[in-house]
């Protein structure tokens, strides 16, 4: 049949869109002069309880907790949303986990085991991301193990943590090792299990950016109990399903800790990634003076300032960072770069690894030059870097077109060029 | 076949494919298929055959079929632009970029500021017809009209009626309790 003509009024939308004036003399307009009302083209009163369901769920998914609550508490039609069976894997895809066919998640028999399973994959999602251990005073561990911790999506819908450090693998690269850590699921029943290995454990937050793994007690009372259907035994088979003996162990037994875990402090590493408006910010990791790969903390200030911390994994006192520089005014320089700012750079050499046999891009097309004058009074005197005995330490950033910068002192003839550790939450370069 | 027409009056001089949509009160649209494909029902219609004479759309009205339709040429237009500046060797095109995407943001911000009743019409017409995008448009700016509110708030700011008995309506704040923790 040919395009549409005669009677048919006719829209073209292929460059915007634009309405046939009523005016229009054209009979081919008449049938759009009578459809094209804006009140025709409004809804006879929908209200958003008359929405259908997947669409509620849509919107549900999209609150927090709280306010999903709050939904919930409003009317009959949103309460049976938000109790729906389909909700948790809605927020599940949501989330980003893994799709269907297989079944990933327990299915929600009944309105309390979809509450705990939206309660687990609320509780999952907030671990996401990067943290940082704190140091323990009574550590002796050593080698120290790594204090970076990713906490990423993992098949089966589980969430699985891996401690980032360094690779030595090919020294010099910029890869990053991976070694596993805690891994959290969702039992039968809704709610979250976690294991290191076969050591079940707990991971509970206090507030919402520190977290504490430690050993789970071997009595289950006192935790999270099925309240009427499932009944007790199916949370605890899959509570305790790692640990065959462990149902034996627990009768008789309160609050035991088992394994010789001593409790684990994580802070999250809150803006792990550079935006926009804060080119410099986020978790990133380069080759240092000593030809071995480092992890960088860059972050902004309320004040506009920028600090740039070096992790530690080291049993000292301190924090667990070493700072590199920081500066108030982040007002960067844009191009056209003066004769010396681009001397500056190009007469310096950039920081590779012992083993580096790439032939890399020694000198990078520069976007914009950020000048840097730190302070030293409030550092710590101990700190062994070359420019120990300044009180002041000037120094150019030189931020890449592909995002990246590099950093670099006055007095000095090298750069320090950082990439992303991670990039739209994936860590990049890992080696397991 | 689809019912395409070839206008070859593009500024390159290429061909480009057109599609008739027609709304459930019979106004037909005439768009670009890469447009139009951004709907999955469109595009499973086109790829079945059943595009011949124009493709009928019983459920979404003249008016918001308009509405989704400049969405999806928005968007296409942005997605081409795009890959035209990431295969180009332009240092601006490329410099660029993140502008027209502050642009395209603009316009969804602006795209979706409308009355609720238009914002269900569009969340339903989107939903119905596989539009991602704009299905996740629509239902974000509800759930920030939700965000922050009392359950009373809710209700006023969406014209809700309170349908639960005392009894009920505090059953389900104590079991929605863990929500606050």
């Amino acid at each position: 049949m040919p395009k549409s003509q005669g009677a048919r009024a006719h829209r073209d939308l292929t460059s915007r869109c634009h309405r046939v004036d009523a005016r229009d003399p054209n009979p081919r307009s008449l049938i759009a002069t009578m459809g094209s009302s804006p009140t025709a083209a409004a809804g006879s009163g929908t209200a958003l309880e008359d929405l259908p369901e997947d669409a509620l769920l849509s919107i549900l998914t999209l609150l927090a907790p709280s306010d999903a609550a709050a939904a919930t508490c409003a009317c009959r039609r949103l309460a049976a949303a938000a109790s729906s069976p389909a909700l948790p894997l809605a927020l599940a895809l949501r989330l980003g986990l893994p799709p269907p066919p297989r079944p990933l998640l327990p299915p929600a028999s009944c309105p309390a085991t979809a509450r705990r399973l939206l309660r687990s994959l609320h509780r999952l999602r907030r671990l996401l991301g990067l943290w940082r251990r704190l140091p323990s005073v009574s550590t002796s561990q050593f080698p120290p193990s790594p204090s970076l911790a990713a906490f990423e999506w993992a098949p089966s819908a589980t969430l699985a943590a891996s401690l980032l450090a360094p690779s030595s693998a090919y020294g010099g690269g910029v890869e990053v090792s991976k070694s596993p850590f805690v891994t959290l699921s969702i039992a039968e029943s809704g709610d979250t299990v976690a294991a290191i290995g076969d050591m079940p454990v707990c991971v509970n937050f206090v507030g919402n950016n520190h977290i504490v793994v430690e050993a789970a007690a071997v009595n289950v009372e006192g935790e999270e109990m099925v309240s009427g259907s499932p009944p007790e035994e199916i949370y605890a088979h899959f509570a305790n399903r790692r640990s065959p003996g462990a149902g034996r162990r627990r009768r008789g037994r309160q609050g035991r800790r088992g394994g010789g875990m001593e409790a684990e402090h994580f802070v999250r590493i809150a803006d792990a990634e550079p935006t926009k408006a804060r080119p410099l910010q986020g978790l990133w990791k380069g080759i240092c003076e000593d030809r071995t790969l480092e992890f960088y903390l860059v972050t902004y200030d309320d004040i506009g300032g920028v600090t740039c911390q070096r992790f530690s994994d080291t049993r000292s006192q301190n924090s667990g960072y070493s700072p590199v520089f920081w500066t108030t005014d982040t007002t960067f320089l844009e191009p056209p770069f003066s004769e010396q700012e681009l001397d500056n750079y190009s007469s310096r050499n950039h920081i590779r690894g012992v083993d580096f046999n790439h032939a890399g891009i020694e000198n990078r097309v520069i976007s914009r030059i950020l000048c840097i004058n730190s302070s030293y009074d409030v550092v710590e005197p101990h700190l062994s870097t070359p420019l120990d005995d300044a009180r002041n330490v000037e120094g150019r950033i030189w931020l890449y077109e592909d995002g990246t910068f590099g950093f670099g002192f006055v007095g000095s003839n090298s750069i320090i060029d950082l990439r992303n550790v991670s990039s739209a939450g994936c860590i990049l370069d890992t080696l397991h | 076949m689809a019912s395409a027409g070839e206008s070859g009056d593009g500024a390159d001089g290429k061909g480009v494919t057109t599609i008739t949509i027609i709304s459930s009160d019979n106004e037909a649209f005439e768009v670009l298929e890469a447009a139009a494909s951004m709907s999955l029902t469109i595009r499973h219609l086109i790829e079945d055959g059943c595009a011949d004479g124009g493709i009928p759309l019983p459920n979404v009205t003249a008016g918001i079929l308009a509405k989704v339709l400049e969405y999806c040429s928005k968007h296409v237009a942005a997605v081409a632009a795009s890959s035209e500046a990431g295969s180009s060797s332009n240092a601006a095109d490329a410099a660029a970029a993140p502008e027209k995407e502050e642009d395209l943001a603009s316009f969804d911000k602006a795209f979706i500021d409308v009355e609720q009743d238009t914002l269900y019409d569009l969340l339903m017409a989107a939903n119905y017809l596989e539009v991602k995008g704009l299905l996740d448009l629509a239902c974000q700016k509800v759930a920030d009209m939700i965000k922050g509110k009392t359950p009373d708030a809710i209700r006023q700011t969406f014209k809700i009626k309170n349908d639960f008995s005392p009894e009920q309506e505090e059953k389900i704040r104590e079991e929605n309790q863990w929500a606050f923790e």
